[in-house]
């Protein structure tokens, strides 16, 4: 047996015991997921889109490359110097997808953010209570589910505006009733467990339960989610800038710039070929790695 | 010596379960009493009754499923049934603490052990979260797990040793009454003997009361001083140790006493009770045991038996005690 000793300081022992201990469960899922190949590709192309994302500043000067007009250079094919050429008003498409990719990606994680807020309270107590409560909840999130989430988020960002937050409420609240459906299964799988009745038996709030108990272990499902619907929100705030209610030119945006380009897009391809490679490689990206994280997540294929 | 009320007191407990029109008669009329510092042993077969009686004393039946006819619960002399929400959860695992059946789903599979441990001293002693971690490496240590151990998770630890979290978590707060429910049923032999000295050496080192609930006669013999025999919801027959080992009266403790093979005469063949235990939502009339009873009189088909005190301690409900309270089954 291993000797003890409650004099010995915390952080020896700590390193005493690290010998004898097994894999966490984090890195075990991690080797796992390395397995998937096209999980990790996935994995690796958001990781790049996001570092391009938060280097923009470094790539390219947002005042004097990104906004400002060089109508010399209008409309020309790709080049040594501005490698995906340059659009109807002479802007180095590049430098927009870059500074774009910033603005998309910051609405649709935050979006999603927001939607999972939602979700987690009222998916949380819709599963946790089940009865009234549940369907109260459930049925008005329904109503929601009903309209089109597109739609949802035109509405709200046509009564109030289109700014940046906005956008990001607006595509937020959309999501939320989805949200509130997968979170209600999760913990509806998890709250009849006996180590949540052990945790009502020493005396936890209801609170507490869910909120410490019940949702971390509902981790998994949320997080496919999470990545699967910012792949979507990304695309609705695409959606919404080319039908001219998103981001706002000259703010460089995926969807805006594929409706400006649209006009040339007979003789320029290369001014729509840019954004919508963008865009594919990211919902592609986000994908890949929500599936990635399911088959890796998924508790039939633990052993 | 003193005059404290007795730890637990249940008082003709009757629990149904309603379940698409049709009644289950999970508990009926239940009485038990537990003195601080005593081990009171709740014997009976799977679907008797005994773990919805232990989820009455928490107030835990699950609803609205489960319903509570009547009775009163005493905790320390207060009514578990007439308490607020606030009062409940201050009871809860501060008073008393449960340890649940199978340590593999008891615990929650995200959360280190300590923290588990550290829980419920959080929730009713407010102690920080370093201080209540501190005192959740002791309880460890003190049920024999290092306590350098108690930043891993539940799947790394064997199923011993995670019953043995379950009973440090319980034991957390220092409850005035312990209540646990088949805690060795999962394990299997030599780690049921493990967590079983462990129980002993808690009884002898403190003053706190325990229901232990079993079907498991020797583990009885090995930690109760009272034992009550449960049979489709009614206690059948109550008593001491001594009582009910030395001087079973209900045929059906005697059933499951001759269930039990005998060390000594290994050839000798085991006398199971014939038949099954009776479908909970359609008892037969009467004394439920008549069926499987190779004792039963016409009347017990009939009537309930009453039930008769034999001495001070022991209690039985049985027609072959009508008459005369001599023991009728040697």
């Amino acid at each position: 047996m291993q000797v003890t000793s409650t004099a010995r300081p915390f952080a020896t022992k700590k390193e005493f015991y690290a010998q004898f201990r097994k894999k966490s469960i984090a890195q075990e899922l991690w080797l796992r997921f390395l397995k998937n190949k096209t999980a990790v590709m996935g994995l690796v192309i958001f990781c790049v889109i996001v570092a391009v994302a938060i280097t923009a500043p470094w790539i390219a000067d947002y005042d004097t490359v990104v906004i400002k007009i060089h109508i010399v250079d209008r409309l020309q094919p790709p080049s040594m110097k501005h490698w995906f050429g340059t659009d109807e008003l002479g802007r180095d498409i590049l430098a927009r997808i870059v500074h774009g990719a910033q603005v998309s990606l910051l609405i649709g994680i935050s979006a999603i953010f927001v939607s999972l807020l939602v979700g987690l309270v009222l998916g949380g107590a819709a599963g946790y209570y089940g009865g009234k409560t549940d369907s109260v909840i459930m049925r008005a999130m329904d109503v929601f589910l009903c309209l089109p989430d597109v739609l949802l988020a035109l509405a709200i960002v046509a009564a109030f505006g289109n700014t940046k937050l906005n956008l990001i409420i607006a595509i937020g609240l959309a999501f939320s009733p989805k949200f509130s459906r997968v979170v209600r299964a999760a913990v509806m799988s998890v709250r009849d467990n006996e180590y949540i009745e052990a945790a009502r038996s020493i005396g936890a709030r209801d609170n507490r339960i869910i909120y410490r108990h019940v949702l971390p272990n509902c981790i998994g499902p949320i997080i496919v989610q999470v990545t699967l619907y910012v792949a979507n929100a990304i695309l609705t705030i695409a959606a919404l800038s080319f039908i001219g209610l998103g981001i706002q030119p000259p703010t460089p945006e995926w969807g805006n710039m594929l409706a400006s380009g649209r006009t040339f897009m007979r003789d320029f391809p290369h001014i729509v070929a840019a954004p919508g490679l963008a865009i594919f490689f990211t919902i592609l990206a986000l994908n890949l790695l929500g599936d990635g994280l399911r088959d890796t997540l998924d508790p039939r294929l633990k052993h | 010596m003193d005059a404290r009320p007795n730890t637990l007191e249940i008082k003709d407990l009757t629990v149904e379960y309603v379940v698409e029109d049709e009644v289950v008669h999970a508990v009926t009329g239940v009485n038990i009493t537990i003195p601080a510092g005593k081990t009171f042993g709740l014997v009976g077969e799977t679907g008797a009754g005994k773990t919805t009686t232990a989820l009455s004393i928490l107030n835990l039946v699950p609803s609205p499923a489960g319903r509570i006819v009547s009775g009163e619960i005493l905790v320390e002399g207060q009514d578990v049934f007439r308490m607020s929400p606030r009062q409940l959860r201050a009871m809860r695992g501060d008073q008393v603490a449960m340890v649940f059946q199978d340590p593999m789903t008891s615990l929650n599979p995200v959360k280190t052990v300590g923290e588990q441990i550290a829980e419920g001293m959080k929730i009713h002693r407010r102690l920080s979260h370093k201080e209540a971690l501190r005192q959740a490496m002791n309880m460890l240590e003190m049920v024999g797990i290092p306590g350098g151990r108690m930043s891993e998770y539940p799947h790394q630890f064997s199923g011993g040793m995670k019953q043995r979290v379950v009973i440090a978590i319980a034991l957390a707060c220092d409850p005035d009454l312990l209540i646990a429910d088949e805690p060795t049923t999962a394990l299997d032999v030599t780690i049921q003997a493990q967590v079983l000295k462990l129980i002993r050496g808690l009884k002898e080192n403190s003053r706190m009361a325990m229901l232990m609930i079993t079907h498991d006669l020797g583990i009885v013999a090995e930690v109760c001083d009272s034992v009550a025999i449960m049979y489709a919801g009614r206690i059948v027959e109550c008593g001491t140790l001594a009582d009910i080992f030395d001087d079973l009266r209900h045929p059906y403790t005697k059933g499951l006493f001759d269930s039990l093979p005998d060390i000594e005469h290994r050839r000798t063949e085991l006398k199971p009770i014939p038949g099954l235990i009776p479908d909970p939502v359609d008892l037969p009339r009467g004394c439920a045991f008549h069926p499987r009873c190779s004792y039963a009189k016409p009347e017990c088909s009939r009537d309930l038996p009453e039930t008769r005190w034999l001495s001070d301690t022991h209690q039985v409900s049985c027609h072959l005690y009508d008459e005369t309270l001599e023991n009728k089954l040697s």
